[in-house]
């Protein structure tokens, strides 16, 4: 039957509420948590074992990484658009000034929000370690890496600075085009938080002070030539060689017709 | 090099902080079960229960309405009170409905005549309020009629239907909305397999599973007639449709005769598999992944005695995939089997729930269980059978015990069907700015 029993595992969606008594050294202890749980996830990612002897929360994870079955072929299927975005006003990690549009470029993008003090494996360090994982793909595939574009945009006004993203970006080494970007205020960030129906919440502590953690649906955006969103990933089926193919897919549509805003 | 050893411990000890906070997050996660695994959880203790509940002429004002009732025991105020209810008015067959991805929105179907109701129940989780409806999903679906199942998918809706607008059949579709109420598009079922009813989706397999019931013309009609219609009784649904999620195409369909109705994914690890029960056939379905990555579909057992036709309805399965809670409508009664071997499910008890019972909910812990009364208006029992309830009961492994119970008649609201829970401190975390941040922050003080 294919069945086999398995400890009580993992959960997608785990929040904790951190205590928060030195606002500064936290923030530092939750990025260094962040890349610790990139490299948690790159280690995975780079084990071949689908018989791990960790522990089974972990199966999940790796299901993400190694997923259990082959992507639909691309153009084999459609991706109808369900919404259309508009242009935002960003920072880049060098501090500059960007628009969204201008940094996709004419470009297919994947864009995905992210903060660097998440303390969720299964959120952005998976998200992270995913998109590096197409990175990669796309260093093997010229012709399509000059029409895509990778897009970690932050949540987190407050703390991730351009400076903060540029450690991002350091650390995840891109070797295609990825930007990591964030934006200069709340008001900023709201519009483009509203834009995309990317639900994100201040998790409180009972005595009222923020934990230094969101609450937030990991969600990653697909985003076509004429800003329209064509899929919403999230965890459990968001494998690179599934984001590849729709992007393929998107590709191969446009070369038959322009696309009609209707499926 | 001193600094970059430096780095290496300090990201080894956050690699070691990653894998103990993975570790723990078992801990941390609670609550219900059979949801969209795309929907976040809400943790600990339920403040609030969601009824979807269906107009009864002659009760209160006669429409379908969302009714919210205490759910709490540490808030005695609101214990088991109806603490709000919400008119839509009319009579539309209230019946199913769901959580959009975020859980802000409660998405509230009509089986008959097609209407959507969205509620936000985010802004105040005690009192939901009715913010959008949609009265064109029949022209927008292509003719899908019977808005069932809503199961929230990364920022959209998957709604079933149970029929059409040509013949009021059972051949129908699956519809696809934004989050923003947005027709994005309709998945006919195919034409070996043309019946809906349940979707429930297998993300780490990348497989969807549906099953099938009856249209319209059925669904609406009286139950006594429809059974002595032998011509009606013929058109329910046999099938089941295994398909590749992500490509929304179907690649199996199973013979499940009776009108296979629930779909539960198992919700561990590796536990590749789900159940359904026929309503006709009173039988317990097995749809499990073979070694090769196909499925099969198995007879795994009767519900009751068949025989006597127990109708089968709602059905629960526990987060640890040990215990499955099924209700049989004819005889009001609830039985749990353990499933902890999926193909070999042993009755562990069975209790009278009320003359009548349909759906059953409980809670991510398996602790608490809830149960509501009402099938469709025209199925319902009649006279003094027709009660119209919400129970809840205590599941200690053993026995169900009951805790409180909301006479849905009494109380002027008509007849009870799905359920949802709610909760103060998840609502209050989802806060988008600052602002709103602030005023929540001295409201949690």
């Amino acid at each position: 039957m294919g069945i086999q029993k398995r400890n009580p595992g993992f959960r997608v969606a785990a929040y904790g509420l951190a205590r928060n008594d030195d606002n500064r050294r936290s923030d530092g202890n939750r990025s260094l948590f962040f890349f610790g749980a990139v490299c948690l996830l790159l280690f995975l990612l780079h084990s071949s074992s689908t018989h791990s002897d960790m522990h089974s929360d972990l199966t999940a994870i790796q299901s993400t990484l190694h997923p259990q079955f082959t992507p639909p072929a691309p153009g084999t299927y459609s991706l109808p658009p369900i919404d259309t975005i508009t242009d935002h006003h960003l920072l880049d990690a060098t501090g500059n000034p960007v628009a969204l549009f201008d940094a996709a470029a004419g470009k297919i993008a994947i864009i995905s929000f992210m903060y660097t003090s998440c303390a969720e494996v299964g959120g952005c360090p998976l998200a992270a370690t995913v998109l590096q994982q197409i990175d990669q793909m796309l260093v093997k595939r010229p012709e399509l890496a000059r029409q895509v574009t990778l897009v970690s945009l932050s949540f987190d006004a407050e703390r991730d600075s351009p400076q903060r993203m540029a450690v991002a970006r350091h650390a995840l080494a891109p070797r295609t085009d990825w930007h990591f970007l964030t934006t200069t205020d709340a008001t900023a960030l709201q519009s483009v938080l509203s834009d995309f129906d990317q639900p994100v919440a201040k998790l409180w502590n009972e005595d009222g002070s923020w934990s230094g953690l969101f609450r937030h649906v990991l969600k990653v955006y697909l985003v076509d030539t004429q800003h329209q969103i064509r899929n919403i990933y999230s965890t459990g089926l968001f494998s690179a060689q599934l984001v590849v193919n729709d992007i393929e897919t998107i590709l191969m549509e446009s070369t038959k017709h322009s696309h009609s805003g209707k499926p | 090099m001193r600094q970059f050893a430096r780095r290496w411990r300090l990201a080894l000890g956050a690699l070691g902080v990653a894998v103990a906070f993975v570790m723990s997050g078992r801990e941390i996660h609670a609550d219900e079960t059979c949801q969209s695994p795309y929907l976040p959880k809400i943790t600990g203790q339920e403040d609030y229960l969601y009824v979807w509940t269906l107009g009864a002429e002659g009760v209160g004002d006669g429409s379908d309405k969302l009714a919210t009732i205490g759910a709490n025991p540490a808030k005695q105020d609101q214990y088991g009170k109806v603490l709000s209810s919400v008119s839509v008015g009319g009579r539309h067959e209230a019946h199913h409905g769901g959580f959009n991805d975020d859980r802000r929105y409660l998405w509230l179907g009509g089986l008959d005549d097609s209407k959507i109701f969205i509620f936000d129940v985010a802004s105040n989780p005690a009192k939901p309020t009715l913010t959008k409806t949609i009265d064109t999903f029949v022209k927008d679906s292509g003719g899908v009629v019977g808005p069932h199942t809503f199961y929230p998918l990364p920022g959209r809706m998957l709604i079933t239907g149970l029929s059409n607008d040509k013949d009021h059949g059972g051949k129908t579709g699956m519809v696809e909305y934004s989050n923003e109420g947005k027709y994005i598009q309709t998945l006919w079922m195919p034409d070996n397999a043309p019946y809906g009813y349940d979707v429930r989706v297998q993300p780490h397999l990348n497989r969807m599973l549906t099953s099938s019931f009856t249209g319209w013309n059925n669904y609406m009609m009286d139950f006594g007639q429809m059974v002595a219609d032998k011509e009606a009784m013929k058109r329910f649904g046999q099938t089941m449709v295994l398909w590749d999620f992500h490509a929304r195409k179907p690649i199996q369909t199973f013979e499940v005769p009776g009108a296979p109705l629930e779909v539960r994914w198992a919700l561990q690890p590796r536990h590749d598999y789900a159940f359904t029960a026929t309503a006709l056939t009173s039988k317990l379905w097995l749809i499990a992944q073979k070694a090769d990555g196909t499925f099969e579909a198995k007879d795994v057992g009767n519900i009751g005695d068949p025989t006597k036709i127990p109708l089968p309805v709602d059905m629960s399965l526990s987060a640890d995939d040990q215990t499955l809670f099924v209700n049989t409508f004819m005889d009001g009664m609830c039985r749990v089997y353990n499933v902890g071997d999926p193909t070999k499910p042993k009755v562990i008890h069975e209790q009278k729930i009320g003359a009548q019972v349909n759906m059953v909910s409980q809670t991510w812990d398996g602790k608490r269980v809830y149960f509501t009364s009402s099938l469709l208006a025209n199925w319902d029992k009649k006279g003094d059978a027709n009660e119209q309830f919400l129970k809840v009961y205590t599941w200690d492994g053993k026995a169900l015990k009951p805790t409180f119970t909301v006479d849905f008649t009494k109380e002027n609201l008509g007849r009870p069907h799905i359920m949802h829970f709610g909760q103060e401190q998840f609502y209050k975390n989802q806060i988008y700015t600052e602002q709103k941040a602030d005023s929540a922050k001295v409201a949690s003080r």
